[in-house]
């Protein structure tokens, strides 16, 4: 444990002092912020709707980035010898990543819950009556643990013998393609990107709180699949 | 006097991209033993040294270092007996090397009051007081190896691996600092300016075509007048201008 501790604050120290940190921070939340300069003819029929709409377009992009910092970070790490230099101290591939899986997923869904309160506060204040904020609060929480998702695959594509520019690019595609994917196409079944969709569409739901849950569900089922792959592949690689 | 192996690999083959490095590798060094690994190709020396500090892996053999095997992660096996300094430093340029040298501690499960006595130690042997409170970009590539070879001494390893290191530092004081203390300590030195090891080692081996095709001590060498080169190990191997299969002169 008292490995890990120093494997994450070296993680958040090597964020923080190249601003990567606030970059995964700030782009949710201006994300949230930017719902309110969105026109009310745009932003959707039902205030709160909208908002959450555009604040889930918003998500596919800030993730998107995010997973890509990850990615090209970890793959810069290995090129530098960074990870070796922890490896020949009998410290466990395994926990480099859940180190790096810790500090940057916690940023992520700290930022992700900011967001969507700022999504919430601007669009409430266009509204005389405040409607129930469960359905958006579940919604967030699938639409984190699809960005934790994200997260782990750009994990796996770390682990890939790949420089940090083609590390970060595959990952930013491929985390905005899933993400995307839940937007553009309304899902029926509770996948790991469901909370997108679910915040794309809040009022589509008949059953939103029950739907995120699920969606959470299998989310974070397919973060422990992703963690585990990443694990692998990294522990086959040279470093 | 026959002593115990710190070092011992056994049938360790490694193909890259098609290319076999390592063939069936068979390696021992006793305890105390100072290796100079030379090879052709060129990386075949550095990516054995990777397979025994377990960073890079092999498709086929075993490896134990004093009398561990990298499975053992345990604060007090591996990460305290085995030390291993790349070519490159592998420590972020913004620590200083009071916090790399506080972290490799911490690594190693040290207590507070032990990771100060042995940082202060590493400080003084490695002359990093100047710089110890300072960012280690600011002192540039030297300060990075000087202070990987510090944290990598930290422990007081049985076996220190060295991956052509120290190349940004001044000849004289690199020959300062691989002049590594302690009679029970082994050293495997993989170098690809064998010159620049005089006075380093007391035995050599060539890896060639994957396999040790000599290890012997360093005063064969002198023994037979050739400089300690890798014309000069190459010669005592008995490898000249077509001589054969790697095989064959091993067979001799």
């Amino acid at each position: 444990m008292s490995r890990l501790l120093a494997l994450v604050g070296l993680a958040a120290h090597e964020l923080w002092i190249s601003y990567r940190l606030l970059l995964l921070l700030t782009l949710p939340l201006l994300g949230g912020l930017a719902v309110g300069a969105i026109p009310a003819e745009l932003a959707g029929l039902r205030a709160v709707d909208g908002a959450a709409r555009w604040y889930a377009i918003s998500l596919c992009a800030s993730v998107g980035i995010g997973a890509a910092v990850v990615s090209g970070t970890l793959a810069a790490e290995r090129r530098r010898g960074t990870i070796a230099w922890m490896v020949v101290r009998a410290v466990p591939r395994s926990a480099v990543q859940l180190a790096w899986f810790i500090v940057v997923g916690g940023v992520m869904v700290f930022g992700i819950a900011l967001g969507a309160g700022a999504a919430w506060l601007t669009a409430t204040e266009r509204l005389a009556e405040i409607p129930d904020a469960a359905p958006l609060v579940a919604a967030t929480i699938a639409a984190a643990a699809a960005a934790l998702v994200a997260l782990a695959a750009a994990l796996v594509v770390a682990a890939l013998p790949l420089a940090p520019a083609p590390a970060a690019l595959l990952a930013l595609l491929l985390s905005v393609g899933m993400l995307a994917s839940a937007v553009l196409v309304p899902l029926t079944a509770p996948l790991p990107n469901g909370g997108l969709g679910l915040l794309a569409d809040l009022s589509g739901s008949a059953r939103p709180i029950a739907d995120a849950l699920q969606s959470t569900g299998t989310a974070l089922v397919a973060v422990a699949v992703l963690l585990v792959l990443a694990v692998v592949t990294l522990d086959r690689a040279d470093l | 006097m026959l002593r115990p192996a710190a070092v011992l690999a056994s049938g360790i083959t490694r193909s890259v991209r098609g290319a076999r490095l390592l063939d069936d590798l068979e390696l021992s060094v006793g305890v105390g033993g100072r290796l100079l690994l030379v090879s052709r190709p060129e990386g075949s020396a550095s990516l054995l040294l990777r397979i025994l500090a377990g960073l890079a892996h092999a498709d086929r053999g075993n490896v134990r270092l004093a009398g561990v095997s990298r499975a053992d992660d345990s604060a007090a096996g591996w990460a305290r007996r085995i030390g291993y300094v790349g070519a490159s430093a592998g420590i972020y340029a913004w620590m200083t090397p009071a916090e790399v040298l506080e972290l490799a501690g911490r690594l190693a499960g040290y207590d507070r009051a032990e990771r100060h006595r042995r940082s202060d130690a590493a400080v003084e042997r490695y002359r990093l007081g100047a710089s110890r409170d300072a960012p280690i970009r600011r002192g540039g590539a030297a300060l990075a190896q000087r202070t990987a070879l510090a944290a990598a001494m930290l422990t007081d390893p049985e076996v220190l691996l060295l991956d052509d290191p120290l190349r940004s530092v001044e000849a004289e004081e690199r020959s300062r600092l691989l002049a590594i203390p302690g009679k029970r300590r082994t050293v495997v030195l993989a170098s690809a300016f064998p010159a620049t090891e005089v006075g380093l080692v007391n035995q050599i081996a060539l890896l060639r075509e994957g396999k040790v095709v000599l290890h012997a001590p360093v005063r064969e060498l002198d023994a037979r007048g050739l400089t300690l080169s890798l014309r000069g190990i190459e010669v005592l191997a008995g490898i000249g201008e077509g001589a054969g299969s790697a095989a064959e002169v091993a067979a001799r």
